[in-house]
């Protein structure tokens, strides 16, 4: 469970204030799909980067598994981000020089040992997952933005986070790629996966446990449809 | 698949521009080795011809009273209490030392006063073998003796007697023949008869005596005073003195050589890393998003400061062993050219490869550290707002 309590972040450029979030509260439940949703501006990327660590609020608290997000030193912050938490950009932001395959293991690339075999073969059953199998040795310049972005989906799932985080996952794919990733992002939540997004694209909301709206640095939730 | 694998990928990724910083360093690094290494020779080369000027040890006989001398020599006791030494015992205790390959030339004197057309002038035996090696700056008008009777002269008796060379002298009822008359040298050379040492030791009745030995040694990496100390274990009943200004003289042109070869060196690995550490703060600023993204997935600050170390400590191995060994051939190709160091080879040391490889690695990533560090501060948040 994830619980923001009064989360104020303002920004500023010179002598002008821009107070982006006022007071935000929100609690998350475990396997929960919540659409974030405003307009341009509206602060939806600085309230996911807050919940996802990458941002700290001026004011308030983020507590996951009963201790506070926002308060952690760096390292605790790191092994969080590496361990429970991962991040879809609207960009895939994938290494270019680095395989299919490895693009995946990223997360485990980061120490002198090297990946150990059974993390490799989870690697290999989330690009299966994402539907790449065929493509695992490629590099990343020769598949298409919608297979770029499955590979980004699968390089956040090998870890097995508790929560996935995504900033407008869709934001860069023609509408038939975007239903694609939306339907494989749904089926994890199906599976348990917590599932914070932020999106412009309204007809993605239907698939969400809930909605919220970000409008003038305060929540608004709104209920979702049925999905996909 | 490890931290390793980042870099790795990144330098074959972007080949041209690793190429082109490889270049550079191994560019570098092959001249400072050349420098070196040249510098090396041509400085071994100007001692070995600066010791062909004049001796720098001299050993006499131990005096037990003040020393009067003039120009190396001891005139004391040449004029009252006249001690020799036996040539053979002493030639051959100093090419015996510890550090004979640093004896250049062993030259021997007997010094006598005899009569020359009513005149006393003073007569020196030498070995002209021995005495060629530290006087190759005699200039000599006709010919070097060939036979036990013939002599050269120096300048100022050459002119005070009205002798030139292919005359023919009488020196205590024994006709010698001039071979060759001294141009000026302004030495005491200028002023005395040389003839060979053998003859004036047997015609003075002195077989095997002799005043004085002048050493030439070769001084670099050994401290004169080494050289001396073993010459006077082998010698304890002489006196043995190092010429210090001599030496000096000659280590500060060759410490010059060295000094001048070190700046340049200095100077051009210098600039190959500032080359590499603008590459770098390039490199890093590039890949912002790319360690925004690493941030975001866990990657700590150590983690991305790392894997940017990695890539110039990469450079850094490639280009010293190539820069090495390129140098090494290039140092070969610059003495062939300059005509220089024909009896000195380069040797090829291994401790002097890894000092150089470990030395230019180091200095890679030197170079590399603030840029490295500035991608360890990129915060990951203002990094992704740039997405």
């Amino acid at each position: 469970m994830l619980v923001a309590d009064k989360i104020s972040k303002t920004f500023h450029s010179g002598s002008v204030e821009n107070r982006i979030l006022k007071n935000i509260s929100i609690k998350i439940d475990t396997g929960q799909f919540i659409c974030v949703v405003g307009r341009s501006g509206s602060g939806k990327s600085t309230f996911l980067n807050i919940l996802s660590t990458l941002l700290k609020p001026d004011k308030g608290s983020v507590v996951f598994e009963g201790q506070d997000i926002t308060t952690l030193p760096e390292n605790k912050i790191n092994s969080l981000r590496q361990r429970d938490f991962a991040i879809i950009f609207q960009f895939h932001h994938l290494m270019p020089y680095l395989t299919v395959t490895e693009n995946v293991l990223l997360p485990y690339m980061n120490k002198l040992m090297p990946v150990p075999k059974s993390v490799i073969r989870r690697a290999e059953e989330c690009i299966d997952r994402v539907g790449l199998g065929a493509r695992r040795n490629m590099l990343p310049g020769r598949l298409s933005g919608g297979e770029q972005q499955r590979v980004a989906v699968g390089r956040a799932l090998v870890k097995s986070p508790e929560i996935l985080f995504a900033d407008e996952p869709t934001g860069n794919l023609d509408k038939k790629t975007g239903d694609e990733i939306i339907s494989l992002m749904k089926n994890l939540n199906n599976e348990g996966l917590t599932i914070i997004m932020v999106t412009h694209e309204l007809s993605y909301i239907s698939c969400a446990d809930r909605v919220v709206v970000i409008e003038d640095g305060i929540i608004k939730e709104v209920s979702a449809d049925s999905c996909y | 698949m490890n931290i390793f694998t980042i870099p790795v990928r990144n330098l074959r990724r972007k080949i041209l521009r690793t190429a082109l910083m490889l270049v550079i360093f191994t560019i570098g690094v092959l001249s400072m080795v050349a420098i070196n290494n040249v510098s090396r020779v041509v400085g071994d080369s100007f001692e070995k011809k600066m010791n062909q000027f004049g001796a720098n040890i001299l050993v006499y006989p131990k005096a037990d009273t003040l020393k009067i001398s003039y120009g190396g020599f001891d005139l004391g006791s040449l004029a009252y209490d006249i001690k020799y030494l036996h040539e053979s015992r002493v030639v051959s205790s100093i090419n015996n030392i510890e550090l004979k390959k640093n004896i250049g030339a062993v030259a021997p004197k007997l010094v006598l006063v005899k009569r020359l057309l009513g005149q006393s002038v003073v007569m020196v035996g030498v070995n002209w073998q021995e005495e060629l090696k530290i006087k190759n700056y005699w200039g000599i008008k006709g010919k070097l003796p060939e036979k036990p009777d013939d002599i050269l002269i120096g300048s100022g008796i050459a002119e005070y007697f009205k002798i030139d060379n292919n005359s023919v002298v009488e020196i205590e009822s024994i006709l010698y023949e001039v071979t060759g008359v001294l141009e000026e040298t302004g030495s005491d050379d200028d002023s005395v008869i040389f003839m060979d040492i053998r003859h004036l030791q047997s015609i003075s009745g002195m077989s095997d005596l002799v005043n004085f030995v002048e050493v030439s040694a070769l001084c670099s990496g050994c401290p004169i005073e080494d050289i001396v100390e073993q010459i006077s274990g082998k010698l304890p009943d002489t006196d043995i003195r190092a010429l210090q200004n001599v030496v000096k003289q000659r280590m500060s042109a060759k410490g010059f050589v060295e000094k001048l070869a070190g700046t340049v060196s200095l100077v051009i690995m210098l600039t190959a890393s500032c080359m590499i550490g603008l590459f770098m703060f390039t490199s890093v600023n590039e890949r912002k998003k790319e360690i925004g993204v690493l941030r975001s997935m866990g990657y700590s600050r150590l983690n991305v400061f790392n894997i940017f170390c990695f890539e110039a400590l990469l450079i850094g191995v490639i280009a010293g062993v190539l820069g090495y060994f390129s140098g090494f051939f290039v140092s070969f190709k610059v003495l062939e050219i300059l005509k220089l160091g024909e009896d000195i080879v380069i040797h090829f040391r291994f401790t002097r490869f890894v000092t150089t490889f470990l030395l230019v690695t180091l200095i890679s990533v030197a170079a590399s550290v603030i840029p490295a560090l500035k991608a360890a501060r990129v915060d990951p948040s203002e990094a992704l707002v740039m997405l």
